[in-house]
């Protein structure tokens, strides 16, 4: 396949998950009364449903799961290690770190950028101490304990901060921020997510080439006229601005950047620069598929979304440390 | 054609030179052998020459913006490094980096990926996915990358470490007919008789330091290879070229 | 040894268990003189029968108005935290807690010797009287009881309703938790004259209601939580634009309150507004 009719059959299923994610739901519509009401309602029960609660969800899981498989893919093809995945290394539990203390602090409230501010902010420090600890090749061992110590303490300090709440019901939240959920998110979290996860797609996008130029490594790339000094601001702003985003509206999901690349890598040859775009769409799809599948599995239930990809991507992940273990 | 001119290039790793105050001045047609112990600052000095390294002193390379310099010198680092299962046509085009117009690849492109691929003896390999292939393999796939590069001027550090004789053979001889075509080629190596056969000039460093820089016979002197490498070599001029080989160590 | 030591306490903890089932049987003891009450519901039931001096200290959640209908009150006891510790610390003869108290805490207090009695939620409105019986039986004063117990049924055949086509209400609170058949505040709605929608989406007991069936039964009232402080993603769900375009049509909107969590003569007072609601609807 060809990776023009790759992208195309990608963007065709995003298409697709897209609508089965519009016309699934416990309201019960037919999918010609969701579509009728959808294009040419006027503020009836089905309108409100479409447009404001099922449609916000729909767009969030194709927004949210592009930066995920997107970060997951630039991460991997930076640090040159197929394990790099954002909530895997602690960037995305600090990203909710960021979001809770914005929150909580009522800074959110003064000011709604506040709240996908903090969580880039908390993201890029997370990103920031990696690199700083892995170095820009990226040792497989040093990322993952890197990642591991700063998960449990951003996610040590997330609880810190909801139990300190005024709020009896923020304690039980940790479960959303380490697990993540689209569950009954409206056109504000939309609005408070686009501006940065476009921001991030942008940084992040054209960086095909420099990625590609990588897999000779730093010195050939460096050698190839590849800035890598710009290309690390731009990767590391660039995942933090689209998973801080992500995370501050549908908290941290895990593993949708570890799985995506794993299974496309192969079908765009093995290039980091093409597994970008792909990655992105098929980030879209997983998270669709699993939004769509945690509403049909315990329809009654709010199950989080993390839940289903780590049941996943977990086990991957192991076959990938397996792997990388053999290779060595 | 260009070539490649340093003035008092320096290099220190905290505050011991690794380099130390090098100028040279390196023409077009010129296949260049940068010889000297381990250590003695090979690559650092081809590092410093691309200014992939802080170095005081200038370097006609490493002044240049990174887009340019890549269209003008290719580099081979020692470090063979393929990250990801790629093919060995993918491996080779990246090589165009320079070159690829916002497009995409051009026939240009393709066609000097087809030639470099051809130069290596590497066409049936071109599908082929390169992390799977033998070491010395994985070495001349990513000389061809350096080749589609078409630059001018191409540094080499030990490209022929780890190959075969005959490849050995092979790559020195191809960049003996690069440097015929008129582009200059310096590449650091160890095997002293291939570069005492290939090589038109031996520029022999030692502790950061320039020995000796000329024609072959010229730099391996008796004396040279005693103070710097430690051995004594058998020299000879005959029927098929001159034969160089390191016969014992003298310290 | 130990294993006497073990049975023992086990034994002790079964008789706690039989001697409060057996109590209906028995003429009162004597009373309790120290009480110590750790569950929202038992402090009320507790400050509403308790004599002068007889109970110690209630829970801290008492002092809350948006849980409790008797914060003022509360405030006049030490509040406690439920934890076996401090409790133990006040030498309660008698503690009461709700079957949802931490059973880690209660497990303690019983191996420490102390009697523990559990009240399990009200479910019903006839649960207050029993509430308030097996209460004043506990702390020795049936009479005062037996007087609640008038009052409250005499007040609640005064405010009850049929709800055959009274409003339509829906109860909606953080999480988008509603509550059904089965449940107290489903009892309140339908004493003060309206019907809960809980029943045409086929939802019995407490639950999550997805918005999307909320919006599309379009009740006459939401009826939602009480909002506390801070920030949480639970009530952020409150201020969703869906809900609010569904509520900008409702010209009431009311919250619950302390009066509608415990099974207390309280309720009542839920039930008045509530019924104060209904006629507002009702009226052209």
């Amino acid at each position: 396949m060809s990776f023009r009719a790759l992208l195309w059959a990608l963007g065709l299923l995003v298409a697709a998950l897209f609508a089965a994610s519009l016309l699934i739901g416990p309201a019960g519509l037919s999918p010609s009364d969701s579509l009728a009401a959808l294009i040419a309602g006027r503020g009836e029960a089905a309108a409100l449903v479409m447009r404001e609660i099922r449609l916000p969800r729909a767009i969030l899981g194709a927004l949210v799961g592009a930066s995920l498989g997107l970060s997951g893919a630039a991460l991997q093809g930076y640090l040159r290690n197929p394990l790099a995945e954002p909530g895997l290394i602690g960037v995305s539990s600090s990203a909710a770190l960021g979001a809770v203390i914005a929150l909580q602090t009522g800074l959110a409230g003064a000011f709604a950028l506040a709240l996908p501010l903090m969580a880039l902010a908390g993201a890029l420090i997370a990103v920031l101490i990696l690199l700083g600890l892995a170095g820009p090749r990226g040792g497989a061992l040093t990322l993952i304990l890197a990642g591991i110590a700063l998960s449990a303490l951003a996610g040590a300090l997330t609880s810190l901060v909801l139990n300190l709440s005024p709020n009896p019901y923020a304690a039980a939240e940790i479960v959303f921020w380490m697990m993540g959920s689209l569950t009954d998110r409206s056109f504000t979290h939309v609005w408070l997510a686009l501006p940065l996860t476009l921001i991030g797609w942008a940084l992040i996008l054209p960086l095909v080439r420099g990625l590609d130029a990588l897999t000779l490594g730093e010195d050939a790339a460096a050698a190839l006229g590849v800035r890598l000094a710009r290309l690390r601001v731009t990767l590391v702003v660039g995942v933090a601005a689209c998973v801080g985003a992500g995370v501050a509206v549908a908290g941290a999901i895990g593993f949708v950047g570890l799985i995506v690349p794993h299974l496309l890598r192969p079908l765009v040859g093995a290039r980091p620069g093409r597994l970008l775009p792909a990655s992105a769409l098929g980030g879209a799809a997983l998270l669709l598929a699993a939004d769509i599948a945690v509403r049909l599995i315990v329809p009654e239930r709010d199950l989080k979304l993390g839940v289903l990809t780590a049941i996943v991507g977990a086990p991957l992940f192991l076959h990938l440390i397996y792997k990388t273990r053999a290779a060595q | 054609m260009t070539g490649l001119t340093l003035s008092h290039i320096t290099v220190r790793r905290g505050p011991c030179p690794v380099v130390d105050d090098l100028s040279l001045a390196l023409g077009p047609g010129e296949c260049v052998g940068l010889i000297g112990p381990n250590g003695a600052g090979k690559t650092t000095l081809l590092r410093a020459a691309l200014g992939l390294l802080p170095h005081a002193g200038t370097s006609s390379l490493a002044r240049l913006a990174p887009a340019r310099r890549a269209r003008i010198a290719a580099w081979l680092p020692q470090m063979r490094e393929i990250a990801w299962p790629v093919s060995v046509a993918t491996l080779v085009a990246l090589g165009r980096t320079p070159h690829l117009a916002a497009g995409g690849p051009s026939d240009a492109d393709r066609q000097a990926v087809a030639a470099a691929l051809d130069r290596m003896e590497l066409s049936g390999f071109a599908p082929r996915i390169a992390t799977r292939l033998s070491g010395g393999e994985q070495a001349r796939v990513l000389i061809a990358r350096a080749l589609a590069q078409e630059a001018p001027i191409l540094l080499a550090d030990e490209p022929i470490a780890g190959l075969d004789p005959a490849h050995q053979i092979s790559t020195m001889a191809l960049f003996a007919d690069l440097a015929r075509e008129g582009r200059l080629v310096v590449t650091a190596l160890h095997d002293l008789g291939l570069a005492a056969r290939y090589c038109t000039r031996l520029v022999m460093l030692d502790r950061g330091r320039l020995v000796a820089d000329g024609a072959p016979k010229d730099v391996l002197t008796e004396a040279n290879l005693a103070h710097v490498f430690g051995v004594r070599a058998y020299q000879a001029d005959t029927p098929d070229g001159p034969v160089f080989q390191p016969v014992e160590v003298v310290r | 040894m130990s294993v006497f030591g073990r049975t023992s306490r086990r034994m002790r903890a079964l008789a706690a268990a039989l001697a409060f089932g057996l109590c209906a049987a028995q003429p009162a003891t004597a009373a309790p003189q120290r009480v110590v009450s750790v569950n929202l519901c038992t402090d009320q039931l507790a400050m509403l029968l308790a004599d002068e001096g007889q109970l110690v200290s209630v829970s801290f959640l008492s002092g809350d108005p948006r849980l409790s209908a008797m914060p003022a009150r509360a405030r006049d006891y030490p509040a406690n935290r439920g934890q076996a510790e401090e409790v133990f610390l006040m030498r309660p003869d008698l503690v009461l807690a709700g079957t949802y108290t931490a059973q880690a805490s209660v497990a303690m207090l019983r191996r420490l010797g102390i009697e523990v009695v559990e009240f399990a939620p009200a479910r019903a409105l006839s649960d207050v009287p029993a509430y308030l019986e097996r209460m004043g039986r506990l702390l020795g004063r049936e009479e005062k009881a037996g007087r609640l117990i008038a009052e409250f049924e005499a007040g609640l055949a005064a405010l009850r309703r049929a709800p055959e086509d009274g409003p339509r209400a829906a109860l909606y609170s953080a999480n988008g938790y509603t509550t059904g058949q089965g449940t107290l505040s489903d009892d309140i709605l339908s004493a003060a004259g309206l019907r809960n929608i809980a029943a045409e989406v086929g939802r019995a007991g407490g639950g999550p209601l997805p918005l999307e069936l909320l919006v599309t039964a379009a009740p006459d009232l939401v009826i939602t939580g009480a909002r506390y402080p801070g920030a949480s993603r639970a009530e952020a769900l409150l201020d969703h634009p869906a809900l609010a375009a569904l509520m900008a049509d409702l010209p009431l909107r009311p919250e619950t309150g302390g009066d509608w969590v415990c099974g207390t003569p309280h309720v009542l007072k839920a039930i008045a507004a509530l019924s104060a609601l209904g006629d507002a609807l009702e009226a052209p």
